[in-house]
């Protein structure tokens, strides 16, 4: 009897497993996105503006986050915060926690780029026709921004849903955890499991990042600029 | 100095100085009036401060001294609602700066909408006329990415149009036209100052200058050097400065080489 890493998929739960797993992943960077887009947002605002000090310490905050792999971020989200901090985070907190800090340094530079990239006169000829300066940037500047802050945050969605791949590291069990689980229960009936295990993981992957790149697309498409 | 002084004035400039930031000196000391439904062409090498001199007036820029009146009303110095005054000095520049996220009636119905809280259905029906008379009927619903330069710098006029400006400032509008588009836009403008639309037009096209402007001023170093009709200043330029000017949009052949200097 030939024992095909195949039929490992199929075996009790597995697959439902390897879903609810490919779910924690997405949800976590989901939270996180949303969460980055509350402070990303006004925070990316905050830079294209002229507030100085402001500035200073959210292009400070961007710099370290950038510096950082967020493999460090979590542990020191997940193991410094509890012991220094008295903290008890569950490895999905602090997951949400650092893809959050991380998500809101990237997306206030995308959205820095976006609000900056509007050409000078379009100011000019909208302040020309009479608009307030709130109305420049709520009817002319920020709908261009959004156009071109779209497909870079998506990108940025698809990033964190890879990235979560990291999360394993601090003990949350995501897609790639029950994969290896999965993988590492059958080693002696099916040892080729793990080709088909990560075969359908990167399908999973697949499945869910192709469709918001697809979406951006659409909008880019919709939305000419 | 040849001050014309008109009778209704609807734009007088006094002692108008700017400066920008960096110390370079815009205007040093302008004044001038201009007469309701007179055509100024303001004229000068680069840089003399004429693009300046329409931003002024605007308010693009802040003026270091002197005063700016329209239809009487001071509109520098401190507190001056720009947005109000700006209802009523329309202006069109050297980009074609339509608004890429709106299409050319969006365009078109921005500033009556949000800014003169215009009925819809009304300020569409004048929209529509005005794309009629610039013929571009059909072109309604497209968006800028799909018109032509002439045709964008063309619903750029009546953008401004539709906000039923008392003044219009023209800043170099077929200056990065290709060269088979300026003529649809100048057409326009002509057409506007055949109605009667006060304007303030700075331009390189000495031609067109010549042809619709009731008088030019011809700025240098941020101040206005000469004032003359258009066939005088064309003609019989009164200063040394003018003539050289003007003598760069001549081309009389290459300079000759060993000739004899006459």
């Amino acid at each position: 009897m030939v024992n095909s890493g195949l039929e490992v998929l199929f075996e009790g739960r597995n697959f439902i497993r390897l879903l609810a797993g490919l779910w924690t992943s997405l949800r976590i960077a989901l939270a996180a996105f949303g969460l980055s887009a509350v402070f990303g947002l006004p925070f990316g605002l905050l830079l294209a503006s002229k507030h100085r000090v402001v500035k200073f310490i959210l292009r400070a905050y961007l710099r370290f986050i950038w510096i950082m792999p967020q493999l460090v971020l979590l542990f020191v989200a997940y193991f410094y915060a509890s012991s220094a901090l008295g903290l008890n985070l569950s490895g999905q907190a602090a997951a949400v926690i650092v893809f959050t800090a991380w998500g809101a340094a990237e997306l206030s530079d995308l959205v820095r780029g976006a609000v900056t990239s509007v050409p000078r006169h379009q100011y000019e000829s909208a302040q020309a026709l009479g608009l307030t300066a709130n109305q420049v940037q709520r009817l002319v500047v920020l709908p261009q921004s959004a156009r071109r802050l779209l497909p870079q945050a998506v990108n940025l969605v698809t990033r964190m849903i890879k990235t979560t791949s990291l999360i394993v590291l601090i003990g949350v069990v995501e897609v790639l955890k029950v994969a290896q689980q999965i993988i590492d229960a059958n080693r002696f009936s099916h040892p080729d499991a793990a080709l088909w295990v990560y075969g359908t993981v990167f399908v999973l992957y697949f499945a869910a990042c192709y469709p918001i790149s697809r979406l951006a697309k659409h909008l880019e498409k919709k939305w000419p600029n | 100095m040849a001050q014309l002084t008109s009778d209704n004035p609807i734009l007088q400039l006094e002692d108008v100085r700017q400066r920008y930031p960096n110390g370079h000196v815009g205007l040093d000391g302008v004044s001038f009036d201009v007469a309701t439904s007179e055509v100024v062409a303001i004229v000068g090498p680069s840089g003399c401060g004429k693009s300046t001199l329409l931003r002024c007036v605007n308010g693009l820029e802040t003026i270091a001294g002197g005063s700016i009146r329209l239809d009487g009303q001071v509109i520098t110095g401190p507190g001056v609602r720009w947005e109000l005054i700006r209802q009523r000095v329309g202006m069109v520049f050297q980009e074609y700066e339509l608004f890429p996220h709106l299409d050319v009636l969006g365009n078109l119905l921005l500033g009556p909408l949000k800014v003169a809280k215009e009925e819809r259905t009304e300020a569409t029906a004048r929209a529509l006329g005005l794309l009629e008379r610039v013929g571009l009927a059909d072109r309604a619903d497209a968006w800028p990415r799909q018109l032509s330069g002439g045709q964008k710098q063309r619903v750029a006029i009546i953008r401004c149009l539709m906000m039923r400006p008392e003044l219009l400032l023209l800043d170099e509008i077929t200056a990065s036209l290709d060269p088979e588009m300026v003529r649809e836009v100048l057409d326009v403008v002509a057409g506007l100052a055949a109605d009667g639309m006060t304007m303030l037009i700075v331009t390189h096209e000495m031609s067109f200058a010549r042809a619709v402007a009731d008088r030019v001023l011809f700025m240098d170093a941020g101040r206005v050097i000469e004032t003359a009709s258009p066939e005088r200043f064309f003609n019989q330029p009164a200063t040394d400065r003018a003539r050289q000017f003007l003598a760069m949009f001549r081309f009389d052949g290459p300079p000759q080489r060993g000739g004899a200097p006459s």
